[in-house]
């Protein structure tokens, strides 16, 4: 939902700026001033409307619980599943993990920076973090759809790092067996 | 100085301006070749070894950004030799130390196959093994030549202009004032001011982290902070990439009015955009940690609010006065304008493409996949390339319209940047030699085909580049 807001809000802005540079281009052959008042009048609406939109963007974006830092505040995860990245390969505690649940992953490198990218059975990014040597990062997240999620590494970590790729079955609870509870 | 030692400086300013630019193209053209090797490989048409593709990939990111940054400072000191005393010596230093810092980083991606990309992200470039153990210091040696030889510039420029301009009027805060005196402040030297400072102020803390680097090397039991490591990086290298676009804001602000016949004169509005500038300038790189669960939160949300702020000096200040330039000015089109123009809109796309990417909620699915990729192709190649041809054109007084050219360039430049949107869109990763490996067919698909599409339209970049260069170039003798 997030990604197809962006890519809408995206092509209406990009062709938005489009049109006002090809309408200022066609009039710049004629030659009139006189104008500028008028600009400047536009101006400042277009100043006013800015900051409003900025504030209102800004508001609804930070407080919204799609932020990843949020889930962290919120108690203890049900199921917490240890990946270790190294390269070029995933190692995680648990292969599989309960649909509806709050699953944290504590993420941690043996080498180099990775990054752990969750793609839904779809081929979707739903959720990712960095995985930095010398950090625990913990990601958490609510898988509501049962499957099989793939994990990828978008961080670039050297020669094979786009073979690095693992998976993880997110099962119903009641054919939930492995993970730390 | 006499006007004859005038006279006989300013020919020297020209014929380096000539020889710095003349190299800039080259070296732009190769990196535009690889480039296209890049797409044309993940794409499959083309085969290249996995060491290789990465290795190619750090030239070519690495070598962007500082043949850009390098093609800023030409165009740039030449522009500026109107209003202040340049150091040819320093020019010429500076250059012995780019080709230096060129020659060792050509050596340490494509003889070592040292590929760790464009920000040497720590520490992956002393991963044993992965490279010889010169490769990387041939890198750290070839950064250190060559942030010494901007630091250089950047210091020597701001003394030029405290020394034309005072303290009141580098950073145009004479117009805070209601009541301005003393001779007037082009925006070119605002601008300037402000990218140097946060040019030369960040390029020291890219100089710790290669201090660091280097001790790392000698050293390979040492370990440092990965997430100091990472801020360092990259507070160097976005500002270094930021201000190489103010560079080409500062082109479009001297040059366009002598093509509408307006002044684009500094008053307040353009000083506190200006100065507001800097500020978000240095700021804004947190937006590349988002991830990064370990940096403070708050820091992320300075980042989010820091980019988002950004676009009200820049548009408001910047656009409204080009809009007052163009608008209604009875301009006689050539390829300096309309390249102009068409950079404008370019590096406000490739803002927009950003400022939706640093949106802490969209970059979870945006994060190192094609749309970052997509962001900063479109403003480099849409906008700050475009406004360093339409400085060449104008140097060199190419006079035609070159309206197939430009057509060239923006068609292939848009058809590039779209590309790799609508793969960010569809979670294509970026920094993948072989999209095969993907275990989902539509992502492996869209990574192909848009790789496959882009190449023509880098092919359509590389005719139009080709078509330019041959029109700049034989205005060559002229500038000699």
């Amino acid at each position: 939902m997030i990604v197809k807001i962006a890519a809408i809000v995206t092509i209406v802005v990009v062709s938005l700026i489009g049109l006002i540079t090809y309408y200022v281009g066609a009039s710049a052959s004629e030659k009139k001033d006189g104008f500028q008042p008028s600009l400047y009048k536009i101006r400042s609406v277009y100043f006013t409307l800015l900051i409003v939109v900025i504030a209102g963007v800004l508001m609804v974006t930070l407080s919204s619980e799609s932020m990843p830092y949020v889930q962290m505040k919120k108690g203890n995860p049900d199921v917490v599943v240890n990946v270790t990245g190294r390269i070029w390969a995933w190692e995680l505690s648990s292969e599989q993990v309960p649909v509806n649940k709050v699953i944290e992953f504590a993420l941690q490198s043996e080498d180099v920076n990775h990054g752990f990218a969750i793609y839904s059975p779809e081929g979707k990014i739903v959720a990712q973090s960095q995985v930095m040597p010398g950090y625990v990062n913990k990601l958490r997240y609510t898988f509501t759809e049962p499957g099989e999620y793939k994990i990828l590494c978008l961080e670039y970590c050297g020669v094979a790092h786009h073979t690095m790729i693992s998976s993880i079955k997110v099962v119903e609870e009641a054919a939930f067996t492995g993970g730390n509870q | 100085m006499t006007s004859a030692q005038s006279m006989g400086n300013q020919k020297e300013i020209t014929r380096l301006t000539t020889f710095m630019t003349v190299t800039v193209m080259v070296l732009f053209f190769v990196l535009v070749l690889l480039g296209f090797v890049m797409r044309a490989v993940q794409s499959t048409v083309l085969p290249l070894p996995s060491d290789l593709f990465y290795a190619v990939m750090t030239l070519h990111g690495l070598g962007m950004a500082g043949v850009l940054f390098v093609g800023g400072i030409t165009a740039i000191t030449y522009l500026l030799s109107k209003y202040i005393n340049v150091n040819t010596m320093l020019l010429k230093i500076n250059f012995v130390l780019i080709v230096i810092g060129v020659v060792l980083l050509l050596a340490a991606t494509l003889i070592g196959r040292f590929g760790p990309g464009w920000y040497v992200l720590y520490p992956l470039p002393f991963l044993e093994g992965t490279w010889p153990r010169w490769a990387p210091l041939a890198a750290t040696v070839s950064l250190m030549f060559l942030g010494v030889s901007w630091l250089l510039w950047q210091l020597d420029i701001l003394r030029a202009i405290i020394v034309r301009y005072g303290i009141s009027g580098f950073l145009g805060w004479k117009y805070f004032s209601s009541d301005v005196k003393g001779e007037e402040v082009p925006p070119i030297v605002i601008i300037v001011s402000v990218s140097v400072i946060a040019g030369s102020l960040t390029t020291v803390f890219g100089a710790f982290m290669l201090m660091l680097y280097l001790i790392q090397w000698i050293n390979p039991d040492m370990h440092f902070n990965a997430l100091m490591m990472k801020n360092l990086v990259f507070l160097f290298g976005h500002t270094i990439v930021n201000i190489t676009m103010y560079f080409g804001l500062a082109i479009v602000y001297e040059i366009l009015p002598s093509y509408t016949g307006r002044a684009w004169k500094a008053n307040k509005m353009v000083a506190i955009a200006w100065n507001a500038a800097l500020v978000f300038v240095i700021i804004a790189y947190f937006h590349h940690l988002y991830m990064d669960f370990a940096q403070p939160v708050a820091l992320h949300i300075i980042g989010q609010v820091g980019s988002y702020l950004s676009t009200v000096p820049a548009t408001v200040v910047t656009i409204f006065g080009a809009i007052g330039q163009f608008y209604r000015s009875g301009i006689k089109w050539s390829f300096t304008p309309a390249a102009l123009g068409l950079s404008l809109m370019g590096w406000i796309v490739g803002g927009f493409i950003a400022v939706v990417d640093s949106t802490i909620v969209v970059n979870s699915y945006f994060h190192n996949t094609m749309w970052v990729t997509s962001h900063f192709h479109t403003y480099y190649i849409l906008g700050f390339v475009l406004m360093f041809l339409a400085f060449i054109a104008d140097y060199f007084e190419v006079k035609e319209s070159g309206k197939k050219t430009l057509f060239s360039l923006v068609a292939g430049g848009y058809g590039i940047i779209i590309m790799f949107a609508v793969a960010g869109v569809n979670s294509v990763p970026r920094r993948f030699a072989d999209y095969s490996a993907i275990p989902f067919e539509k992502v492996v698909k869209s990574g192909q085909s848009t790789a496959l599409i882009a190449s023509f339209f880098a092919l359509l970049v590389i005719v139009g580049l080709l078509a330019f260069y041959k029109k700049a170039l034989s205005q060559l003798s002229k500038k000699w």
